[in-house]
């Protein structure tokens, strides 16, 4: 589901660099037809690499805390306890509403990491991974 | 409870009006200058009558009060305000002093919580009694707390106790938290401060201030050219360099290339000595008197020629620590120790209250010991965090294969530029390019050398450099987030790096990213770290 909302967004960029290229490009049929294949291929990537980059999105949920692993060609995996959550927001946008999806934010008090999202979640699953997350909070120092 | 409300000192609003004229000084003087003096009686009736009313105001509206755990501050007339900081949320508790301060023994006072971008109370001024009692309620405040409270403070102060340990050693470790006599750790002498003069850079800084300053004092329709050769001339004239000058022009070419070439040199050297100059000048300004002492769990430094800062710090606050050695420390057998807080970090420069020369947490960096003799580091690491020890490290390397791999990525940049140049221009301008690669082996060979990692039983230590070396120091229970990372170059060699983030660590190197570790190994580490980071609370107090 995730991927068709992301392939519609791609779809639609690439159908704007089409126009795009058309309209500046329409001095020569050939320059014309370079543009159209060019936004052709970047429309067919924009299709595939959804796919790619979900497929390598995992995320772990353990004892010690949560793990987000994402990254095609630079890969991470970032780890963050469960004690270091100061908070944690779940952000729908309107189309995220229309699929029932969530995006989860993790708030640390680090600098670099200070937030760290994950979006594409069902709604359900992002609230069920929050309140995990959050139980417990009562052992913490602040 | 009305009747606890203090008042800031009485003379403070001499010190608030002084501030606010001092943010419009430059402004205010180019004005005056501008409008050709127009009469003092005006100047005071306009600007600075209104200023010291405000001051006035504030004095009479700013209470404070010391309840039983917590600093209530009361401001405000229209817009009243009551805050409330709990003595177990402060972070640190900044003194500032300068000469006019000193002078009516009173101190401008910063008390700061972990908040971050600025101080959550800044009293401008309190006497130096107020201010000694406040600490005392903060401190006493501190100990009172149940000894069970202390031992959960887990990756702080009471692991310093190996299981091996009498109970004894309990005792005496709690007893050292909780001993409230001042002990000195460090203190820099003149001769130290003239070291570091010497091995820092900071000349840059008051060179570019006296530049700006020099700028500022110069009317804006002033024709530069005019300004200066009229003293370069009589410089000129002064100087013994008419003669030299009489002979360049007189000399042929080949010779005065090689005057120019030597006064330039000259110009150099003179330019270098009078950097390091100002660096100690600076420093002298900045860093005299530095003292570290030790407070119960508390640090406390101070320092400065003029404006005289007092800080403390809470040891269990300390997020990170980083020790700098240049090849000049080297040479003195000195390294820098910096350390980093939450709330007293880079953030805090940003103007607080119209107060942009007022000392207190700037970008710069918080000294645990400016200037300290290499052999001493452990010893003063291990008083200001009881349970770290530095001794006995099992140092782990990085993958010997990063050579290659280093030693390429520089190729890769040398290799076309230098054949381009071997080909198109002449021969010759191979041996640069070689001399280069050379050099990328040498830099690589000893990079690898030097990098090391170590997981002990309290923290991870990195160590990176061979040039100017740097050693980072984070307690598990100071690490945030804990990331693996692969790039695709990482891959294709089996390799990964490590890094994990650090609550305050807004300029670099203040959080260890351990790069070029065989993959198998740096999963391992990112495993333990994580498990080791999940079983500590974080804790700020």
């Amino acid at each position: 589901m995730w991927v068709a909302f992301c392939s519609l967004a791609s779809l639609v960029a690439a159908t704007i660099v089409t126009v795009a290229a058309s309209l500046s490009g329409g001095v020569t049929i050939a320059i014309f037809l370079a543009a159209l294949m060019l936004s052709g291929a970047l429309g067919v990537a924009c299709y595939v690499w959804p796919a790619v980059r979900y497929r390598h999105i995992r995320y772990c949920l353990d004892a010690t805390g949560f793990t987000i692993r994402r990254g095609v060609f630079w890969r991470s995996v970032t780890s963050i306890p469960k004690s270091r959550i100061q908070h944690t927001d779940i952000v729908r946008g309107p189309l995220q509403r229309q699929y029932d999806l969530a995006t989860l934010v993790i708030h640390t008090a680090g600098t670099q990491d200070a937030s760290v999202s994950l979006s594409g979640l069902h709604q359900r699953t992002a609230i069920d991974i929050r309140d995990v997350l959050i139980d417990g909070g009562d052992e913490r120092g602040v | 409870m009305a009747s606890d409300e203090r008042r800031l000192h009485p003379l403070s609003w001499v010190f608030t009006a002084a501030q606010f004229i001092k943010g419009f000084i430059v402004p205010a003087l180019v004005v005056l200058f501008a409008s050709g003096g127009a009469s003092l009686e005006l100047w005071s009736g306009v600007f600075i009558g209104p200023v010291v009313m405000a001051a006035m105001v504030k004095y009479v509206v700013y209470r404070y009060r010391l309840a039983e755990d917590e600093i209530v501050v009361r401001d405000g007339i229209l817009t009243r305000t009551e805050r409330h900081i709990p003595y177990e949320r402060i972070q640190n508790i900044d003194l500032v002093r300068n000469p006019l301060h000193r002078m009516f023994k009173v101190a401008l006072v910063r008390v700061q919580t972990a908040s971050g971008t600025r101080p959550e109370a800044v009293m401008r001024v309190l006497s130096l009694d107020a201010v000694e009692e406040m600490r005392t309620r903060v401190f006493a405040s501190r100990t009172t707390r149940s000894p069970a409270h202390d031992t959960s403070a887990g990756d702080d102060t009471a692991e310093a106790t190996t299981p091996g340990q009498e109970p004894a050693a309990t005792g005496a470790a709690r007893a050292a938290t909780t001993d409230h006599r001042e002990r000195v750790l460090l203190r820099l002498p003149a001769i130290e401060l003239v070291k570091l003069g010497i091995v820092s850079n900071k000349g840059l800084i008051v060179l570019g201030a006296a530049l700006g300053l020099f700028s500022q004092s110069v009317r804006w329709e002033t024709d530069w050219d005019d300004l200066i050769e009229p003293y370069l001339r009589s410089a000129a004239d002064r100087l013994p360099l008419g003669p030299a000058v009489d002979w360049l022009t007189a000399s042929r070419f080949e010779s005065r290339l090689l005057t120019v070439g030597l006064l330039a040199m000259i110009g150099l050297v003179l330019a270098i000595i009078l950097l390091r100059v100002f660096s100690i000048g600076w420093f002298f300004l900045q860093l005299h008197g530095f003292t570290l002492t030790r407070r119960g769990a508390d640090l406390g430094a101070d320092y400065g020629l003029l404006t005289r800062i007092s800080r403390t710090i809470p040891t269990s606050r300390i997020q990170s620590l980083k020790s700098t050695e240049t090849p000049l420390h080297r040479r003195f057998r000195r390294q820098s120790v910096e350390l980093r807080t939450v709330g007293g970090g880079a953030a805090a420069s940003t103007d607080v209250d119209f107060d942009p020369g007022g000392g207190g947490p700037k970008a710069e960096s918080q000294w645990l010991a400016p200037m300290i003799d290499t052999e001493r580091v452990p010893a003063l690491l291990e008083q200001v965090l009881p349970d770290t020890a530095l001794d006995g490290i099992a140092w782990e390397p990085i993958a010997r294969r990063a050579r290659r791999r280093i030693v390429r990525r520089w190729l890769m940049i040398i290799a076309p530029a230098t054949l381009l140049a071997g080909l198109v221009v002449d021969p010759w301008a191979l041996a640069p390019g070689v001399a280069a690669a050379l050099f990328a082996g040498l830099h690589a060979h000893l990079y690898v050398r030097h990098a090391a990692y170590a997981l002990t039983g309290w923290g991870l230590l990195f160590r990176t450099g061979w040039w100017n070396r740097t050693l980072t120091i984070v307690r598990y229970g100071k690490i945030q987030t804990v990331a693996f990372g692969e790039s695709p170059f990482d891959r294709r060699h089996g390799m990964a790096s490590v890094r994990i983030d650090t609550a305050g660590a807004e300029s670099n190197g203040h959080t260890i990213a351990i790069p070029y570790l065989e993959a198998a190994v740096a999963r391992d580490v990112a495993r333990r770290l994580y498990a080791e980071a999940g079983r500590r609370a974080f804790r700020w107090a």
